[in-house]
């Protein structure tokens, strides 16, 4: 069965796929150098070009589900390209661009620089029209909310945690959909509650250690990362990554995990396998944020760059958004009643991470992790 | 009967089974050819369930919302993942909704999932439908997403309920659509209580810094023309005092601002307000420690006609009572210049200043910043392609599936292709690094092939040469181990750009990355010299030049003769290089040209490659009677070329030059005196001494 319409239909995509590429790359461009790097001005040009090539009316630029619509033709081979103007338009509350026969060159190039700005909502331009949807401030509370049971809500966090992840099958692909409710339940708990340490929830078994740490880590990274004033449209990225750091140990046998005893070293040797196996699955689902398999990846490395996996895999550094989780994580497992000790009281714990200060952890964020429970605390 | 049945609702138990087997009928279809017994088994299973939905129905009709299934207007089980699987499938082909009808065939599915099989990748919902009127099924109807029903909606969910003036004004106003002229009036009617009531209920990040002062001038009418008056200020003040406390300072500093330029304006328009009025704004901007400008404070105290030395507090004791509070006389003191360092010791001083400079917001801002520089989504991919080069360098990497290694190494392909967009090669060489270690992984050298296949072709090289013209230059190291990593294979396309390449700058850069592959690009250089465009040839010469091996080099000859000297030279340059002979008499050639240009270049050449052999010419040259001051400036090379050859045989022809004397262009025969005074003493001195020569033309002709 052949596609009639292929010459044109592909001349069009291709078309298309060539003004996404020249969009985004002239946007990360201006992000990396600036306006006056000779690269800028090249790809906003190129860019403006193909804009002409597929200019009708105007070109409408909009996302539906998880995918990119131009001119009404859903864009799916762009691959990279497509999602990096997804995640950029998101970011921007923005769901739909539309582009005017009229526009110019300069309101181009404008608009590519006020789309590499990050933090900032889009300008408004004669030619160029943007639909802002707050997507964290508009989302429905998830079913079952009420707005005076924040408390109950985690709990029901824990259980959605669960039932994303499946009944421990690693077959089974995660629920993304539960899970976003779960963040943007804990985002809208923080808009209105400042006192956080009363909505952690205590693991009632051994079982569910994974799920409530797992919700634990998300609600603690996320306030750490408000706190610091990180953008409202990253809270939920960061949220989202938290709950699914730990989704490696999907993939390590539950004898191990749940083992009550001091655990062998090769069986030591396979739960350090786990932020690999959580990176490697999480990789490949590709309606998450990929900051998701980055945290997965390098929670367990630590501030210095040791740590598991590999240390010195790359020259690079663990990602600050890592350094957040790993801090939550450190916190919410000495907190919680294991197997194999009791829980430490959070005094205790500070005293650790104070030490470890700057080796294992950020020190500006470990003061100020300890900074928002106190205060927390004394609420 | 028949309306009957199509009321009747539908049994879920069965409709499950009908969908888990037109799923499984839609794998085998993919899997199995067409007349296989599995795939015909599975497709009669799905067929007979369908028969007996269509005992209840005549029609069974499946929506889908992204990858739910929605019948009768309820969801089918969200988590099923087979329920998932045939939905996000039916949502890739831009299909809402499909309906099965009563009469469909077997064969009919068969066509059905066939058409769901094909990768349809970016095409318009039109085409699809007719793609799927093609195949003529009868008793399956697809209805697919309509896109153009979409619309933009620049408000958000609440301003769309209804969008009140006020709001509509502001949002425009926000996101600078509206100009201050168009919208004045329309602004005016908005009660300045109201338009606060707006604001406050704004977060601060909504509130670009330029609104500020927009709605301000907006709101007063200001215009170049126009001068405000003072119940425009007093609305302003009702406006500002309304606002929550942190909105109140940024506006009453616009307010201030946009005001102060305009003084006899503002003072008229103080005048119309009452004293209560003026006093409650300055109390205002006390309140708020509003920086007042030069010229606002000047107006202010025109205004005022506040006598300084009027103003008299009421004494107590040696204190001061103020607002019925008694001041006591050290704090009164203490506010006295002189008195200040009995309370405040010159040590305590030294801490302060010093815990002032100390500034912890600031060292917290450092590290803030370093966070947001993170959040960008550029560091993110990068992060992003580290981390899947990790796994794909990992311990687990002989356990991982081919699919999965395939998935990631797409991954990198499109991130490589950004990488190079952007001229991040660091990563794009971390990239290629990966793909030689794991490809030592027989499981998975299947898909490393296929990567490597796209990392070789021509369309990444094209990307990647192509982002050299701008990022190269900078990243000269990086690039170098770019094209070390790559071998000759990068030697082609890098010459098929240079060819294009306008910018001299960039030709060069270019050129060093050719000469850069040694001999391979030597070869290669053979091949392309063989172009009829010049500037081609003379490229291809200089890279033969620069890498050519003797038998390369001697290839030139045929392109000494070129009409173009750059060209001819070059060949020329080749053949000295290789100590061919007949590049000494294709150069004496271009020495003897009518030509200046190519003339001068030869002389050039010959000094560069010391050719001795022309040292008569150079000399005859010399001895040429120059008639102008030109003539005698045109030795210049020729002198210079002697000195590089150094051939004692010249200097009592040099010597003789010192000697010349003209009347009418001194000048000139000065200019070639001093060179050649610089090439006695740089190039024959030493060896004039040695020949016993020095005698007296050393101190005759002041050459030290």
């Amino acid at each position: 069965m052949e596609y009639p319409v292929k010459t044109e239909t592909e001349n069009k995509a291709e078309d298309i796929s060539g003004f996404i590429t020249a969009l985004v790359i002239a946007i990360s461009n201006y992000s990396l150098y600036s306006k006056e790097h000779e690269s800028f001005g090249e790809f906003a040009g190129r860019c403006f070009s193909a804009l002409q090539t597929i200019m009708q009316e105007k070109v409408e630029i909009m996302i539906f589900e998880n995918e990119l619509i131009v001119n009404r033709v859903p864009v799916r081979n762009g691959g990279l390209h497509i999602n990096n103007l997804i995640a950029r338009m998101r970011k921007k509350g923005v769901l739909r661009v539309e582009i005017l026969q009229g526009v110019s060159h300069h309101e181009m190039t404008s608009f590519i620089m006020d789309m590499a700005q990050t933090g900032q909502k889009l300008k408004g331009y004669p030619n160029i029209m943007s639909g802002s949807v707050d997507f964290l401030v508009s989302s429905a509370p998830p079913e079952g909310y009420e707005s005076n049971s924040v408390p109950a809500f985690v709990e029901e966090g824990v259980e959605k945690v669960r039932s994303a992840f499946g009944s421990g099958s690693v077959f089974r692909q995660v629920d993304i959909k539960g899970l976003e409710d779960v963040v943007m339940g804990f985002i809208s708990v923080f808009r209105r509650e400042a006192s956080i340490l009363k909505y952690l929830s205590p693991v009632k078994s051994f079982s569910e250690y994974t799920y409530t740490h797992a919700t634990n880590v998300s609600l603690l990274s996320v306030l750490q990362a408000e706190s610091l004033g990180i953008g409202q449209e990253f809270l939920y990225e960061i949220g989202l990554a938290a709950l699914l750091h730990d989704a490696g140990k999907l993939f390590v046998p539950k004898e191990i995990l749940e083992k009550q005893g001091k655990l062998e070293s090769h069986e030591f040797e396979e739960i350090k396998k786990h932020p690999l196996y959580g990176a490697r699955y999480l990789a490949k689902i590709t309606s998450l944020p990929h900051i998701v398999p980055v945290i997965a990846f390098e929670h367990h490395i630590k501030y210095d760059g040791t740590g598991y996996p590999s240390p010195g895999r790359n020259d690079k550094k663990q990602h600050v958004y890592s350094q957040i989780v790993a801090i939550a994580d450190f916190f919410d497992a000495l907190r919680s009643r294991r197997p194999y000790r009791e829980s430490m009281e959070i005094e205790e714990i500070f005293v650790l991470m104070k030490k470890c200060s700057g080796t294992d952890f950020n020190p500006f964020l470990i003061d100020n992790f300890i900074n928002l429970i106190h205060s927390s605390l004394n609420k | 009967m028949a309306e009957e049945k199509s009321c009747l609702s539908l049994d879920t138990k069965l409709l499950s089974e009908a969908i888990i087997e037109l799923n499984i009928s839609r794998h085998n279809v993919s899997v199995y050819p067409e007349n296989h017994p599995i795939l015909k088994r599975s497709l009669n299973q799905a067929f007979s369930i369908f028969q007996k939905l269509f005992e209840l129905r005549d029609e069974v009709m499946l929506a889908v919302a992204k990858d739910v299934i929605v019948v009768d207007g309820s969801t089918l089980d969200k988590k099923n993942p087979v329920f998932r699987d045939f939905a996000s499938c039916l949502g890739k082909k831009n299909i809402a909704a499909v309906t099965f009808y009563r009469g469909m065939t077997e064969v009919e599915m068969f066509y059905f999932h066939q058409f769901l099989q094909k990768d349809i990748g970016n095409v318009s919902s039109e085409c699809i439908q007719e793609v799927f009127d093609s195949q003529k099924l009868k008793h399956i109807k697809v209805s697919l997403i309509d896109y153009s029903v979409f619309t933009l909606s620049e408000k958000d969910t609440e301003a769309m309920e209804g969008p009140s003036l006020c709001e509509l004004y502001v949002h425009g106003l926000l996101e600078g659509r509206l100009s201050a002229e168009d919208t004045s009036s329309m602004v005016q009617k908005i009660s300045p209580r109201e338009l606060a009531v707006f604001f406050n209920g704004l977060a601060p990040e909504e509130i670009a810094e330029e609104n500020y002062t927009s709605v301000i001038t907006t709101y007063v009418r200001k215009t170049s023309e126009r001068r405000f008056s003072g119940a425009e200020m007093k609305k302003i003040m009702k406006f500002i005092n309304n606002l929550r406390p942190e909105l109140k300072q940024q506006f009453l500093s616009s307010t201030i601002n946009t005001l102060s330029g305009e003084g006899d304006s503002l003072r008229e328009a103080l005048c119309d307000m009452g004293a209560d009025e003026v006093v409650e704004l300055l109390k205002l901007i006390n309140e708020q420690m509003v920086k007042i400008p030069e010229a606002l404070k000047n107006v202010l105290q025109k205004f005022s006609q506040l006598n300084n030395s009027a103003y008299e507090a009421v004494s107590y004791g040696n204190g001061i009572i103020e607002d019925d509070i008694l001041f006591a006389p050290e704090i009164t003191g203490l506010l006295n210049n002189t008195d200040f360092k009995s309370f405040v010791s010159d040590s305590y001083q030294d801490e302060i200043q010093r815990l002032l400079q100390q500034d912890v917001k600031d060292s917290n801002t450092q590290w803030l910043r370093a966070i947001s520089l993170e959040t960008a989504p550029e560091f993110i991919e990068r992060a992003y392609s580290d981390t899947v080069i990790s796994i794909l360098r990992s311990e687990i990497t002989g356990s991982i599936e081919a699919e999965d290694t395939e998935f990631l190494l797409q991954a990198l392909k499109e991130q490589a292709a950004h990488f190079a967009g952007t001229g991040q090669y660091g990563q794009i060489l971390k990239i290629l690094d990966v793909m030689g270690s794991v490809s030592e992984d027989l499981k998975i050298q299947a898909s490393v092939e296929m990567s490597d296949e796209y990392f070789y072709s021509p369309e990444f090289l094209n990307i990647l040469i192509s982002s050299f013209r701008f990022f190269g230059r900078t990243s000269r190291e990086e690039v170098r181990l770019i094209c070390e990593r790559y071998g000759d294979n990068m030697i082609k396309p890098l010459m098929d750009v240079l060819a294009d390449e306008t910018s001299q700058t960039i030709r060069r850069f270019i050129l060093s990355l050719i000469t850069g592959f040694g001999e391979g690009a030597a070869h290669e250089a053979l091949e392309k010299v063989r172009d009829e465009r010049w500037f081609i040839k003379r490229n291809m010469l200089f890279i033969l030049f620069e890498c050519g091996n003797t038998d390369q080099l001697k290839k030139a000859f045929s392109h000494c003769s070129h009409e173009n000297p750059k060209v001819a030279i070059e060949a020329v340059r080749c053949l000295l290089k290789a100590k061919d002979q007949r590049g000494i008499s294709e150069l004496r050639k271009q020495m003897r040209s009518s030509d200046r240009e190519v003339c001068m270049k030869a002389i050039t050449v010959a000094g560069t490659f010391q050719v001795r052999e022309v040292v008569p010419d150079l000399i005859h040259m010399l001895r040429k009677k120059a008639l102008t001051g030109d003539e005698y400036e045109d030795k210049i090379p020729a002198v210079r070329a002697l000195g590089l050859i150094g051939d004692p045989g010249a200097i009592d022809e040099l010597m003789s030059i010192l000697g010349e004397k003209t009347f009418f262009y001194r000048a000139s025969l000065d200019k070639l005196k001093s060179e050649v005074r610089t090439i006695m003493k740089n190039h024959f001195q030493e060896r004039a001494t040695v020949q016993g020569k020095r005698r007296d033309w050393a101190s005759r002709w002041n050459i030290r």
